[in-house]
């Protein structure tokens, strides 16, 4: 039977080999729905397309319908990074689009394979605060409070601003929360982009590398289950595009992440179920992580991880008693806006000694 | 653009405006324009996609017609009939722009 995972492998060198029967209608409904579900509509309609699984003239249509509706989403979301980037460029703050039209326009042989639910932008911890300011001048509202003021600006991954029409805009400080998100080198983000045009407007888009290490940290940091499309991402990436693997190795090593792209490069190959050779599958067959990898990574990938946990782990990447101090106070007691949004003063009390006496003594 | 209604051709000649985005399916060409933040995705299919990929170069309604009669095998001034709205909706909406 072909599954979501397969439709979302196709088209990749070495993917595995789909089924060359129509599927019978529960089966085909529950591939479709799946398929919507993981944004792989795209996938699934070229499947059909090019013959590798075949349909009746009904789940053609039903396949079409589905992609059409994902696709008018992507250009709505599109009009929204446009809009969006030329506001932050309107204030002078600097950004760069994520994952999203930033992958389907560049490492995406059409865009129409790649689709989204939100947009993402990473935007300069200095002028964090600005961005967001001018997110709600233009119409949007944070989804949540910080745990203090200047928390996000300083230690945070970012917020989620939703925009009068419920879209969602992902504006980031660094790629994820905890310790991989606070050890990556924010400079290298903003490194010369690689742009992406849009509509006429150029958005600045993250360079090769910082993207390629952005689809590794997005694949196995963000979900408890990964997702389909930030593993295809990964694949995408590695075995369609001429990715310099000694740059990304010397900016993980930097980032003190190689287990995250050591992680996501097994994870993917092993759900895609792929059978393609390439240099970084060789680095991750035999790369031992160091200590704090391996706390670091247990914190977003063990079965209790949590927000709050990864937090607490962020203590191990900080540098310095007073930033330790300030991010730990802000932490465990932060203002009452984001208690209440979160549960309220006890609950965190409770969640923090918990987490207190897990961390005290780190692998 | 088979069911629309008989009206005027739009004079002039057009083509597509450089602020739209654009997606295509099997069946369809989904545009948005990014000017009005408020528009939804037009959904063109059938002879319409012909249509939208015959204004990549700037051209005249008419020779648009001409050019879909001579590929779907069909009388110019159905064919006309048929795209005047969808054109004259597509430059209300700012997809398709005046040429120069």
């Amino acid at each position: 039977m072909t599954t979501a995972v397969q439709i979302a492998a196709h088209g990749l060198p070495a993917a595995p080999a789909l089924v060359n029967a129509p599927l019978e209608r529960g089966s085909w409904h529950a591939l479709l729905q799946e398929s919507s579900h993981q944004r792989v509509t795209g996938h699934l309609v070229r499947a059909l397309a090019d013959g590798s699984v075949p349909a009746t003239d009904e789940q053609w249509r039903e396949a079409c319908d589905e992609h059409r509706t994902a696709l008018a989403l992507d250009l709505v979301l599109d009009r929204l990074l446009v809009s969006t980037s030329l506001v932050l460029r309107e204030a002078g703050i600097a950004h760069r689009a994520l994952k999203g039209a930033a992958l389907a326009y560049t490492v995406y042989p059409e865009p129409e394979l790649r689709s989204y639910g939100d947009i993402d932008v990473l935007v300069e911890g200095a002028r964090y605060d600005d961005a967001i300011e001018v997110l709600h001048a233009d119409g949007g509202r944070a989804r949540f409070p910080e745990p203090r003021p200047g928390f996000t600006r300083r230690f945070g991954k970012g917020v989620c601003v939703v925009t009068h029409d419920q879209l969602e805009i992902d504006v980031h400080r660094t790629f994820v929360a905890g310790p991989f998100g606070l050890a990556l080198d924010i400079e290298d983000l903003f490194a010369p982009p690689t742009h992406v045009h849009i509509g006429g407007t150029e958005i600045p888009a993250l360079a090769p590398v910082p993207r390629f290490l952005h689809a590794c940290f997005h694949a196995v940091l963000g979900d408890r289950l990964p997702r389909l499309v930030p593993l295809r991402d990964v694949a995408q990436i590695m075995l369609t595009t001429d990715l310099d693997v000694d740059a990304v190795l010397e900016c993980a090593t930097r980032w003190r992440a190689r287990a995250v792209v050591q992680h996501a490069v097994l994870t993917t190959w092993r759900v895609l179920q792929l059978d393609a050779q390439h240099p970084l599958l060789a680095f991750a067959h035999t790369f031992t992580p160091d200590r704090f990898e391996r706390t670091a990574l247990r914190s977003y990938v063990a079965s209790d991880r949590s927000y709050a946990t990864q937090a607490a782990a962020g203590v191990l990447a900080l540098h310095g008693t007073r930033a330790r101090a300030a991010y730990a106070r802000a932490l465990l007691l932060p203002q009452r806006d984001y208690a209440r949004a979160r549960g309220g003063y006890l609950a965190r009390l409770r969640r923090s000694a918990r987490l207190a006496r897990h961390w005290k003594q780190p692998a | 653009v088979n069911e629309a209604p008989s009206r005027p051709l739009v004079d002039g000649t057009h083509f597509v405006h450089a602020a739209v985005v654009v997606r295509r399916a099997p069946d369809a060409v989904l545009v948005l324009p990014l000017d009005d933040r408020a528009a939804e995705p037009i959904m063109l299919s059938g002879t319409g996609v012909a249509m939208w990929e015959a204004f990549a170069r700037p051209s005249s309604p008419r020779a648009v017609a001409a050019t879909l009669a001579r590929e779907f095998s069909t009388d110019q001034d159905d064919v006309a009939r048929a795209i005047a709205p969808v054109v004259a909706q597509l430059l209300a909406a700012g997809a398709l722009t005046e040429a120069p």
